[in-house]
């Protein structure tokens, strides 16, 4: 056990810091990840292939598929140092941490040749085809069909709280193939081009933020079977293990602590008591929790190289632990500044779309408490 | 960045667990009623697990409270295994018992050979002859006590910080241990209890509460172990024990809400976890007082 960052690992953060100044589009913020506005957009992919070009962006991936076989500290070390500074990757962070690894594992040769370049590049901007209006934590339970036609497969369906789906090139869509198999069973996944037509993406209004969240409609989309990910009716594997790991190396604390920080120097400029003891109380412990789930975010990376294939249950005890952390800081926020918290633009107001999102999104706290239960604790299923 | 145990690491872990498996335990906790195991800690000091930072490093020695706290061991080793080596200290005696305050109640009051004072940035020492000891009753199962000190050597400018560093991270690591041990004494309970037909483990309501518990419990754990490693920084230590006491309090009324009746028993064992977590839950100023620290740590870093 050694807890220091090894000499490469900090020379990588140090490069790489060096690397995300030159090239962050000045006063980028997390208000910016969800890319509003083309030029946000074109603001992310000019990082990424910033990134891509000195070899940031996917150093973790093997070397066959453009990456160098680095550590997955490396990519931890990644977020880390984006998250801190408001995440100017915008979705590209999903390309690199699973949908690029799931077509490593999973995708045909042609798939690969297809696909992967883009994203080691940072030229292509993907979103996540899962949730349904009926399919949300129980994400099985999905409808969205996809019937067998030739050598295509027509969709016909709808996805829900989908981030980044205006901005996205292609979708990693999950669909129903067997509509007589059990509810696991029967879910095929397709890589669907967004320009196809009878894809229509419809912002969802919401008082957080602007394009954070979309409906995708599908209406008789023509998917070719090329497009199609591993074998039919197989998909629920690929899922699970996609789905660990997007739990897994976020660095969501260190922009929580970046909040904290500014709320700290917000509240000392409009004269309150930062040496009050409820104030210094409220204002550490938020503190500790962005500790502990950055202790939390490094054993699930460490259970990542430990166990790649394995259930990875850190993984969700770190989700268990990083979606508090964002409402701590965000009620902490709230109580440190009172009602200048609620001035629009402050990193105290910003704090409230990721306090609340973090609780619901890529699997409800919930339900990372349910896998605890059932592959940790081994308690007894619920049915 | 490496968490894996080494084989040493392992090795070490194994023995002490099986260690303790042998000679500790809650039903001898409840023979020796909390008080000093003094076979066991001649054992441990024979064997040189009370050095083990000497030989290894505090990481080790954190290893060992970790362990001695699953298995509920009766001796302060926290102050002679972690702090005092953090302290520099060689040659000390088998027992040293931590004092914040000439108020605060201090765990095995009046069965430690030496004491360790915590006073402001300065730590002192000073033996079982030169103390004054007030035992308390307590329903904790630490005997306890007020400790205040007629002669202590002073350990010197900046030895407080060291002392209240190391000491934060053992809370931590106690917490988090006890805290991982209660939460799986529950989930036994849960397994095998029916009512409405099914078990109650099988409820969300049942699992959410010590799944929270594990993630953290396991947290703190975590949090404990950086803490040690980077036994310089406060910011680290604080924010370990602010976080480990939050957990305590979790885990206390999690655990407890989810056995009932049985839980608040002696035989059934539950309280040998959970009532030591509440005591360690106030020790050293408490969760307010850490975390007061971890805001006070960062104020002064970032104003630097």
């Amino acid at each position: 056990m050694n807890l220091d960052w090894t000499p490469q690992e900090a020379a990588f953060r140090a490069a790489l810091r060096s690397c995300i100044q030159e090239n962050i589009r000045p006063g980028w913020t997390l208000d910016d990840r969800d890319m509003p506005e083309p030029e946000d957009v074109a603001a992310v992919n000019a990082f990424c292939a910033a990134l891509g070009e000195q070899g940031f962006l996917t150093p973790h991936w093997p070397v066959e598929f453009g990456g160098r076989d680095a550590s997955p500290w490396e990519q931890l070390i990644i977020s880390e140092e984006t998250w801190e500074v408001g995440e100017p990757r915008g979705g590209q962070y999903m390309n690199t941490n699973w949908i690029g690894p799931a077509l490593m594992a999973f995708g045909s040769k042609e798939q690969q040749e297809r696909f992967l370049p883009d994203i080691t590049t940072g030229q292509v901007n993907w979103c996540q085809g899962f949730s349904e209006p009926d399919a949300g934590s129980d994400l099985a339970s999905l409808r969205t069909r996809a019937e067998r036609d030739g050598e295509t497969y027509i969709v016909n369906g709808q996805k829900i709280w989908t981030s980044y789906a205006h901005a996205a090139e292609y979708c990693f869509l999950l669909t129903r193939t067997d509509f007589e198999a059990k509810k696991h069973e029967g879910i095929t996944i397709l890589l669907v081009d967004m320009k196809s037509p009878g894809v229509e993406v419809r912002e969802i209004a919401n008082p957080y933020a602007h394009h954070l969240i979309h409906e995708i409609h599908f209406t008789d989309v023509v998917v070719p079977i090329d497009n199609r990910l591993g074998d039919e009716n197989r998909g629920w594997e690929i899922v699970r293990s996609i789905l660990a790991n997007e739990r897994v190396g976020i660095a969501r604390h260190v922009h929580s602590e970046a909040v904290l920080d500014q709320t700290l120097s917000d509240a000392a400029r409009l004269g309150r008591d930062v040496d009050d003891a409820n104030f210094e109380s409220t204002l550490g412990m938020a503190y500790a929790w962005c500790e502990a789930a950055r202790a939390m975010n490094y054993v699930a990376v460490a259970e990542r190289i430990a166990d790649p294939l394995g259930l990875r249950p850190m993984a969700s005890v770190s989700r268990s632990i990083t979606g508090p952390m964002e409402r701590e800081t965000e009620w902490a926020c709230q109580s440190l500044l009172g009602d200048q918290a609620t001035e629009g633009g402050s990193e105290a107001d910003r704090q409230v779309v990721t306090g609340t999102t973090s609780m619901i999104a890529a699997g409800a706290y919930e339900v990372q408490l349910d896998l605890i239960a059932k592959n940790v604790l081994k308690l007894p299923r619920s049915r | 960045m490496d968490l894996e145990f080494s084989d040493e690491q392992r090795l070490l872990d194994e023995t002490l667990a099986s260690l303790f498996a042998e000679l500790a335990g809650p039903s001898r906790s409840r023979e020796l009623a909390g008080h000093l195991d003094q076979t066991l800690l001649d054992r441990l000091d024979n064997e040189g697990f009370l050095d083990i930072a000497q030989e290894t490093n505090l990481l080790e020695a954190l290893f060992l409270v970790e362990r001695a706290a699953e298995a509920v061991v009766c001796a302060p080793l926290l102050g002679r295994a972690l702090v005092a080596p953090a302290l520099g200290l060689r040659d000390v005696p088998a027992t040293i018992g931590l004092v914040a305050s000439p108020t605060s109640l201090v765990r095995y009051a009046g069965e430690c050979d030496a004491y360790l004072f915590l006073d402001g940035d300065t730590a002192s020492l000073a033996s079982r002859d030169d103390v004054d000891v007030e035992p308390v009753t307590s329903r904790s199962f630490y005997p306890l006590g007020r400790v205040r000190a007629a002669r202590a050597q002073s350990l010197g400018e900046g030895s407080g910080a060291i002392m209240r560093r190391a000491w934060q991270a053992g809370i931590a690591g106690e917490i988090g241990a006890m805290g991982l041990m209660a939460v799986q004494f529950a989930a036994a309970h849960v397994t095998d209890r029916i009512q409405f037909d099914r078990p109650i483990g099988s409820f969300q309501a049942v699992q959410n509460r010590l799944a929270r518990s594990y993630s953290m419990a396991m947290a703190s754990r975590w949090l404990a172990r950086r803490a040690v490693w980077h036994h310089e920084d406060e910011f680290l230590s604080a924010s370990a024990a602010s976080f480990a006491c939050l957990s305590a309090r979790e885990t206390y009324d999690n655990t407890h809400q989810v056995t009932g009746g049985i839980g608040i028993t002696t035989e059934y064992g539950l309280v040998e976890w959970t009532i030591r977590l509440l005591t360690l839950h106030s020790e050293l100023g408490g969760g307010t007082a850490h975390a007061r620290r971890v805001a006070q740590v960062r104020k002064a870093h970032l104003a630097s």
